[in-house]
């Protein structure tokens, strides 16, 4: 990461520090359809996972496909839920219920103990 | 994105590539995974009319969108949360209510939403024991919103379990009532601040319903009614207010009739507060209507005036008094009381003929100026009555103190002093005496009780004593009187002397009193003439007495008033002359009921005035001149050896007529009362035998004079007995129940000695001697 080598001038501080807060900040999606038992558990465990390790950090946008059909035009969406990692990049998609907890922070690069040690 | 800034190099590309491949293989191997796990409810393909949804379970999609598009339309709040209390669901309305996005709270504790208050602590107690063994609670809370607001719910929970029977949340619908809370808040603030204007105001309210109950009271009227507030409640009018009853009966009874509210009503009565006290309010009662304006009862205002009334009736009563005291009570009180109706009557008759004058532009001024010239000559009157009935009270309490109080040693050297003061009371006793014959006479005419009693009598003899009895005064103020009789010299042929159909005590009165008003007004050295004649010619059969005088004679514009009440010339100076005003107006009635007239002319002022009174003369008869003819105050008979009773409740009086018969040698016994009288009368001292004549008082303390005289005539000794009535009621109908009684004769009080024993002497015939 060349985070850490400050750039001498002030357009790279300026880069390094929304890059640190790209970083620090994830933004993320649920597509769901209405109020089925899937979707509910999807929302509970995802907000759960949010709160317990992006606590003032996360934006959580609840889709419900089966209303806002051409939300998912574009997004190669193929299973609901869907969960979308839109950042920090690299983009990244969860399928299920989210109750795969492990699985889930390994792929939003949220592991246990490094993140909680990093975290801005 | 520092790092792709730069130039990848085709090392970096590639491997970057690979990564992506890696993450696209990783996610489809996921999909799979979820797939196979039952971990997805929907495949979403792209196709050319957008994407499609496919449901894997078509039944519970069908239901889910059906509940979705019910949901959005309600306008309850409808959230649904799992066993952990984290939100799952919310419709638009809980979006809007809690100003949340689902986006925004799905997921989250609804704690972050709302959180509750209880109204009461064992509420929530309640609700978790009615959700796990109902499975439902209903109830009220009030929400504390995440955005620091209070919102009043009516909630609507149920608990939800998942196939395999475990708990798995709860849904629950929401209404605000907020509103309806409010309402009711406010409706209870203005209710209380009705109730506290209600119950605090100064004056009594009250709502009774059509029937008369009570349905509202305020403190003030309770204390009023001297009944609790709550005492009145649905009991009726006649419960409670038994004398008030009729009256608010009428009124109310008015207001439905008329549909007009009645205002500033005089009630007067009594009520539990103050039994056997009459009390005054003022009350206005109005109808109180519903929206469709169907009378619902009647709402009353009530105010206290027992206060003023009663320090108006203190004034009135103080004022009452000043009079009262200065007069012989009996006889004032009734007067002054005849008096104030009449002038109370005449007040009124006076502003009704304002009222219908007013129209009349032409006729308005000389209306005013007439009715108020009345007005005035009344308060003159009525301060002049309060004057003259002082005057000889003041020479007569005064010289009665002088000689009371004058130590009997030094009684001979003022001998001389001591008959002046008995003179001077003696006169001044007789003016107030004529003062209230005056007033009564106003009283009785006004009230028509002025009676006559007609009986034919020679007019010559009637006047000529009347100038008998005022030639005193007339020569005591150094006036000439002289009289004559058409036809004749003094007292006439008999043939010329004109005869009429009258009252002879009463045309006496009209006489004299045209005589002393002559000799009033005629100064020093003057010279009144009366004339008694028959007329001939076309005015044949008409009786005429004339009364001249040389006095100061009567203004022409004073001419017309001369014999209306309370006139008296110059009003400045009328007390110079003293005297009522009321003398003139008497002769005028009096002669009036005789069918005759009365005229004053005069020359002017200083020329002297003539006062002429017609009579219709009836043809002479052969009857004889009344027994009671006027009594010469010369010739005063004996009554030696004559016993006499006298009867009277009043120490003052029964010793009078003992002093004046006495003084003419009889003997007197004394009565007290009339039980005592009639033990006298029929066996007291020698016997009814002994008696020769009872004179008695009617209006005594007790049996009355009457009913005493009609047990003495059922005795055997009693049947014979002479008796002379005296009494302070000296009207004919009064002197009529003496006779029926079986007095033989009547004397009106106060008495005049000589009179007494005149009419004494009378009643025992021959017995008495006559002196001179």
């Amino acid at each position: 990461m060349k985070v850490k080598d400050a750039p001498p001038n002030a357009l790279a501080a300026l880069e390094a520090a929304a890059a640190a807060h790209d970083k620090a900040r994830y933004v993320l999606r649920l597509y769901v359809t209405g109020s089925t038992r899937l979707s509910s558990r999807a929302i509970v465990n995802i907000r759960k996972i949010c709160e317990e390790y992006l606590q003032g950090r996360y934006e959580l946008e609840i889709v419900d496909i089966s209303v806002h059909r051409t939300r998912v035009e574009g997004e190669q969406i193929i299973a609901a839920p869907t969960l979308i990692k839109t950042l920090p990049l690299p983009l990244r998609r969860f399928i299920g219920d989210m109750s795969q907890t492990e699985r889930i922070l390994l792929g939003l690069d949220l592991t246990a103990a490094g993140t909680r040690g990093q975290s801005t | 994105m520092t790092t792709m800034t730069s130039n990848p190099s085709p090392e970096e590309r590639l491997r970057a590539e690979n990564a992506a491949l890696r993450a696209r293989l990783e996610e489809a191997e996921e999909t799979l995974r979820a797939i196979r796990g039952g971990e997805v409810d929907a495949i979403v393909v792209e196709t050319d009319q957008g994407p499609q949804i496919f449901s894997l379970d078509a039944a519970q999609a069908a239901s889910n969108r059906f509940r979705g598009e019910i949901l959005a339309q309600v306008s309850d709040a409808v959230i649904a949360v799992d066993a952990d209390q984290r939100v799952t669901y919310l419709n638009a309305a809980a979006e809007r209510r809690y100003r949340v996005s689902a986006s925004d709270v799905l997921g989250r504790q609804l704690s972050e939403m709302y959180t509750r208050r209880w109204p009461r602590a064992e509420t929530e107690a309640a609700m978790w024991a009615a959700l796990r063994e109902q499975g439902e609670w209903r109830g009220e809370i009030i929400h504390h919103t995440h955005d620091g607001r209070e919102i009043a719910v009516e909630k609507s929970i149920t608990a939800l379990r998942d196939a395999f029977g475990a708990p798995a949340g709860y849904v629950a619908a929401v209404r605000d009532i907020t509103e309806r809370k409010h309402s009711a808040a406010e409706l209870q603030r203005v209710s209380t601040l009705l109730d506290t204007l209600l119950h605090t105001a100064p004056v009594g309210f009250c709502f009774l319903d059509r029937n008369l109950r009570f349905v509202r009271i305020n403190e003030r009227l309770a204390e009023i009614n001297g009944i609790p507030a709550e005492a009145h409640l649905g009991r009726h009018v006649s419960e409670t207010l038994p004398a008030l009853f009729e009256t608010l009966r009428e009124v109310t009874g008015r207001i439905l009739a008329t549909g007009q509210a009645v205002l500033d009503h005089e009630f007067s009565g009594e009520t539990p507060a103050a039994p056997g006290v009459a009390r005054f309010w003022k009350e206005s009662w109005y109808p109180v209507r519903d929206g469709a304006g169907e009378v619902l009862g009647f709402g009353g205002i009530v105010e206290e005036i027992t206060a003023r009334k009663q320090a108006e009736a203190r004034m009135v009563t103080m004022n009452a008094q000043l009079i009262v005291a200065s007069v012989r009570q009996h006889e004032l009180a009734e007067s002054a009381e005849r008096l104030s109706v009449e002038l109370q009557t005449d007040i009124t008759a006076r502003k009704e003929m304002e009222e219908a004058l007013r129209a009349s532009e032409a006729q308005e001024r000389a209306s005013r100026l007439a009715a108020d010239q009345a007005n005035r000559a009344k308060d003159i009157f009525l301060a002049t009555l309060s004057h003259e009935l002082r005057t000889p009270l003041n020479s007569i309490l005064g010289w009665a103190v002088l000689l009371r109080t004058t130590p009997p040693a030094d009684r001979k050297p003022v001998h001389a002093d001591m008959d002046h003061g008995l003179a001077v009371i003696e006169r001044n006793a007789r003016v107030q005496g004529k003062l209230i014959e005056d007033v009564l006479d106003v009283a009785r005419i006004t009230s028509g009780k002025f009676m006559l009693d007609l009986r034919p009598l020679d007019l010559t003899s009637l006047v000529f004593a009347a100038v008998d009895a005022v030639r005193p005064a007339a020569e005591g103020k150094g006036l000439k009187l002289e009289a004559s009789a058409g036809g004749g010299g003094e007292g006439g042929d008999g043939l010329g002397s004109p005869w009429v159909n009258g009252d002879s005590s009463r045309l006496q009165q009209a006489v004299s009193n045209l005589l002393t008003n002559a000799i009033k007004f005629t100064p020093s050295g003057g010279r009144v003439a009366v004339r008694v004649e028959l007329l001939k010619g076309t005015d044949a059969g008409t009786a005429r007495i004339t009364v001249t005088d040389t006095g100061r004679g009567i203004d022409a514009e004073f001419l017309p008033s001369v014999f209306e009440r309370f006139k008296q010339a110059g009003e400045g100076t009328t007390r110079s002359y003293g005297g009522l005003g009321l003398g003139l107006s008497v002769v005028r009635h009096i002669v009036e009921a005789h069918a005759g007239t009365v005229r004053a002319m005069s020359q002017g002022d200083g020329k002297g005035a003539t006062f002429t009174l017609e009579l219709p003369a009836t043809p002479q008869t052969a009857a004889p001149p009344r027994s009671d003819k006027p009594i010469s105050t010369v010739n005063l008979p004996r009554l030696d050896g004559v016993r006499v009773l006298v009867v009277d409740d009043e120490e003052d009086a029964r010793l009078m007529a003992k002093q004046t018969l006495e003084a003419a040698g009889a003997t007197v016994v004394l009565a007290a009362s009339a039980e005592e009288g009639y033990h006298l009368a029929i066996n007291g001292k020698g016997g009814a035998a002994e008696l020769q004549v009872v004179v008695s008082d009617i209006g005594m303390a007790g049996e009355d004079g009457y009913s005493m005289m009609r047990r003495v005539r059922t005795e055997k000794g009693g049947k014979d007995l002479p008796a002379v009535a005296v009494t302070a009621f000296a009207a004919p109908e009064d002197k009529r129940r003496a006779l029926v009684a079986g007095f033989q004769t009547h004397m009106a009080k106060p008495i005049d000695p000589h009179e007494l024993i005149a009419v004494v002497a009378g009643l025992v015939g021959g017995k008495g001697r006559t002196t001179k």
